[in-house]
């Protein structure tokens, strides 16, 4: 998951911008990390 | 010709052209497909060991190092080094599998094992349903879905940190009942929005190199989508 991240320049010129870590992606990393650690020990 | 035709053109030629990685999604599918399995491999690995002492402190290192390789795997896969990427992300799926053992233990034992046959299945129908409409979504419909999902998950992360907290003080409140079923259904819709969404945006965020960043994005979409669905199973047959 990551959201479409870009800048506009100009008509019609869009420059897209993929470098860089995600902070949705990361934000998704860390609520599968919470979910996983607090169910840890109960089953 | 009507003058619509023309400004459609130009419209469909705008949002082609907008395109960084047409063929991105192809070349990451089978990359998704390949981590779900070797998820599913780590799961029956964690639960042939669920009763040994040895599992939970395993569970613990596992989990803090998979939180690691994350963003290792991730930043790598972004630089487009794929070979390097390629076997740290099989590992993250792996052990991502062993520590979802856990929680999949607790599904079977709360509501059976047809509750993660049930989770499994509702994930891959939202994978194929996804994988039609999600690539023809329009530039409207995908850039408010993003908007939506961002600021869901935000929220999503706000609302778990508080039942983290109110649950040390309040654990009834927080941790059980409808708190966690409110959680578990807001997730579970976020991360089926989601799961549209990856069709949307890979081929305009990464480039075609960049496949195994896309499919770790795609993976982890999916996992937590399974993920949500299995506690909003498991809150529901709690609370009956």
């Amino acid at each position: 998951m990551r959201a479409a991240t870009r800048k506009t320049k100009g008509a019609g010129e869009v420059i897209r911008t993929p470098e860089g870590s995600d902070p949705l992606e990361s934000l998704a990393g860390l609520v599968k990390f919470e979910t996983l650690m607090r169910h840890a020990g109960q089953q | 010709m009507p003058a619509s035709s023309n400004f459609r053109e130009v419209i469909r030629d705008a949002q082609s052209s907008a395109l960084v990685g047409p063929n991105v999604v192809n070349k990451a599918l089978p990359y998704v497909g390949g981590g779900m399995v070797l998820t599913a491999a780590g799961t029956l690995g964690g639960l042939s060991m669920i009763a040994s002492p040895a599992f939970m402190p395993l569970f613990w290192v596992a989990l803090i190092g998979n939180l690691v390789l994350f963003f290792v795997a991730q930043n790598i896969a972004l630089k487009g080094n794929n070979a390097t990427a390629l076997p740290l992300l099989a590992i993250y799926s792996l052990i991502t599998g062993f520590t979802l053992s856990g929680l999949v233990a607790m599904a079977i034992g709360v509501a059976g094992i047809g509750s993660v046959g049930t989770a499994a299945i509702a994930t891959g129908i939202t994978f194929v349903i996804a994988s039609i409409m999600g690539r023809r979504m329009s530039d409207s419909v995908g850039q408010a879905l993003g908007g939506v999902v961002t600021l869901g998950i935000i929220g999503l992360v706000i609302a778990m940190v508080v039942q983290l907290i109110g649950g040390i003080f309040a654990p009834q409140m927080f941790l059980g009942g409808g708190f966690e079923l409110m959680i578990a259904g807001f997730g579970t819709v976020l991360f089926i929005g989601a799961a549209f969404l990856d069709f949307y945006t890979m081929p305009r965020v990464y480039q075609d190199e960049q496949y195994l960043a896309g499919a770790l994005g795609m993976y982890l979409t999916y996992i937590n989508l399974f993920i949500f669905i299995l506690r909003f199973i498991i809150a529901i047959q709690s609370r009956d």
